[in-house]
């Protein structure tokens, strides 16, 4: 009896000692499993810390390189690489570690250009968004954005300042987002425009010029308001897509073949650094066709304008990206034209300060143009050439 | 002697027998105790499957290598609703736009496993064939926000408007001991909730 007691005691020992095991090592795998997702959600916070840490030296300074290499934080260590890419773009790669686990995060920047913008501005001048407004494309003011309704924005909206509901209970879409403090500022002037068209492009100075563009890319021009054109093609004229006046205005009206930009510079105010829009000004394919492949940008230093003439007193149809560093976009005579239509504007307006084109008695507009303006979707990764750029730059993707 | 044999065997019946009822109803709690621990762990194994699975999902939303074929990151949200979600993303980093969806099926699909409120889990890449996940899932549900904070509410008609998201997700053992279901789920229930999910793809241009 005493011999298979013991026998039972021992037996009783070895299978709940394997029992005990068994359970231990189960807890312990449950243990392991939630150390490793942890070390894992670490690893990639780590990263994604290293990479913020990064992007803000690389958007104060878009010439910083360095990176980081295994520098401490929260128990384990980033890296950072910096480096060009084809097309003006920059690749910065973080890696996180904690724990033996390592994460990686990968962001593409690009330049920004203006032309990106379906509307920009400086001043708003108290004009406030209501119901009705629609804006496809990306939308910036150095102002705050004041809304009265519900006006609806699809690109992204970003403020300087903030988003003023007046009254409160206006109810704004954003349906591509909505950012406060993003600072955005205008050039301090046109040289590279400038510079490309004196080294590239066509050039002229102290007057004025009449550009009349063909389907068949060619372009008619002349420095006199009564003279005979003279017809080139566009890659002749302007090797490099520049055409610019310097302390001159512009004169444009036409179909544009091609890509090009064009620019009245050198002084603000209502001498000259204007371009006139004479006429409709298109594409000589729709830009909603997949095979447009034609951009124009018009930059004025100082406004751009729809002239009052015959031709512009019914409607006037102007595609492209439209830039005005001191100024805004007109029309000539807005408050005592007759009425004038509607501008069908397809593509983005930048400008320092909105100004009217139509003048209004109530809600009815009595003077100039009701507005229709579209957003060309191809802004949003093209531009024309030389068109100006932000001084920021844009992040084009984020893989993580 | 013989006496003392006999006593010897009444004695060796008795302490064997009371020894062999301990021995069955440590058997019984050690049984349970190691089914129980069994399907905690698996239980927890599901869920940091399936969290680590979403977590690198969602955090792509938006995203691909080639960043032109989304001009506009809001267009990657296609569908929100309060148990499904569709957006676009490049999951292979190849360039080539990828829809992801995640949705869960209703409770009575899911027949083989005794917990009456476990369903399938669906992530369905692109065109590809909707294969569920039995991972004992019972609650899917997300709330989403606009670019304001405020919560949207449901059905979102423009799923463009979705800014960030909230994400619940509960497990529950398929099989647990004696089939406590209606009392008390929550002892064989795990719980995970992201509160903010905003993929930083969105934020873009």
């Amino acid at each position: 009896m005493g011999r298979s007691s013991l026998y039972l005691v021992v037996g009783f020992n070895l299978i709940f000692g394997i029992l005990g095991f068994n359970l231990s090592r189960v807890s312990n795998e449950g243990y392991t499993n939630y150390v490793t997702y942890y070390n894992e959600t670490q690893a990639h916070n780590i990263a994604s810390s290293g990479t913020n840490v990064a992007c803000n030296q690389l958007f104060q300074d878009g010439t910083w390189r360095a990176g980081y290499t295994n520098v401490p934080f929260a128990g384990g260590a980033y890296s950072v690489r910096v480096t060009d890419v084809a097309g003006q773009r920059i690749r910065l790669n973080a890696i996180g570690t904690h724990e033996g686990e390592s994460a990686y995060i990968s962001v593409l920047f690009g330049p920004s250009s203006f032309a990106k913008f379906a509307y920009y501005s400086v001043v708003e001048g108290g004009i406030y968004w209501g119901t009705g407004d629609t804006v496809w494309g990306p939308w910036h003011s150095e102002t705050k954005l004041t809304v009265k309704g519900d006006p609806v924005f699809y690109g992204k909206t970003t403020t300087r300042i903030g988003l003023f509901k007046n009254p409160p209970t206006s109810d704004p879409k954003f349906y591509g987002g909505f950012e406060s403090g993003v600072g955005v500022e205008l050039p301090d002037d046109m040289d590279p425009l400038r510079n490309a068209a004196q080294s590239g492009g066509a050039y002229f100075h102290d007057t004025d010029v009449w550009l009349t563009f063909n389907s068949d890319a060619t372009v008619s021009f002349r420095t006199t308001a009564g003279g005979s054109d003279s017809t080139v093609s566009l890659a002749a004229f302007a090797p490099n897509g520049t055409i610019v006046t310097y302390k001159g205005n512009l004169h444009v009206k036409g179909i544009v073949n091609g890509q090009v930009t064009i620019g009245a510079l050198g002084s603000s105010g209502g001498g000259y650094g204007n371009v006139y829009l004479d006429d409709n000004i298109v594409y000589s394919v729709d830009p909603s066709s997949s095979s447009c492949t034609d951009l124009l940008g018009s930059c004025a230093e100082s406004n751009v304008v729809i002239t009052e003439n015959t031709e512009n007193n019914s409607d006037i149809r102007i595609q492209g990206a439209l830039f005005c560093l001191t100024g805004g976009f007109t029309a000539e005579n807005y408050n005592s034209r007759p009425l004038s239509g509607t501008i069908f504007l397809t593509g983005g307006i930048q400008q320092y300060q909105r100004e009217p084109v139509g003048k209004y008695a109530g809600s009815v507009l009595t003077n100039g143009f009701g507005k229709n303006i579209r957003y060309d979707d191809r802004l949003a990764d093209l531009s024309p050439p030389y068109y100006p750029t932000t001084k920021n730059l844009e992040i084009l993707s984020w893989y993580e | 002697m013989g006496g003392n044999t006999i006593l010897d065997i009444v004695g060796s019946v008795i302490v064997g027998g009371v020894i062999l009822m301990m021995a069955m109803r440590l058997n019984a709690a050690a049984v349970e105790t190691s089914t129980v621990y069994h399907g905690e762990l698996k239980l927890q194994q599901n869920l940091t499957t399936l969290v680590a699975i979403m977590e690198n999902d969602f955090r792509k939303i938006g995203y691909c290598a080639d960043h032109k074929k989304i001009p506009e990151p809001a267009r990657a949200n296609l569908m929100a609703d309060s148990t499904r979600y569709k957006f676009l993303t490049d999951l292979d980093s190849n360039g080539e736009l990828d829809s992801v969806f995640y949705y869960v099926g209703g409770p009575s699909e899911l027949t083989d496993t005794p917990n009456p409120r476990d369903c399938y889990l669906y992530r369905v890449v692109n065109a590809n064939a909707p294969e569920g996940w039995n991972l004992g899932v019972t609650r899917f549900r997300f709330r989403y926000f606009n670019a304001l904070g405020d919560t949207l509410t449901f059905p979102i008609a423009e799923p463009r408007e979705v800014y960030s998201m909230e994400i619940s997700v509960a497990l529950e053992t398929s099989d647990p001991m004696d089939q406590e279901y209606v009392n008390d789920p929550s002892a064989y229930e795990v719980f995970w909730k992201q509160i903010r999910v905003a993929s930083r793809n969105l934020r873009n241009r």
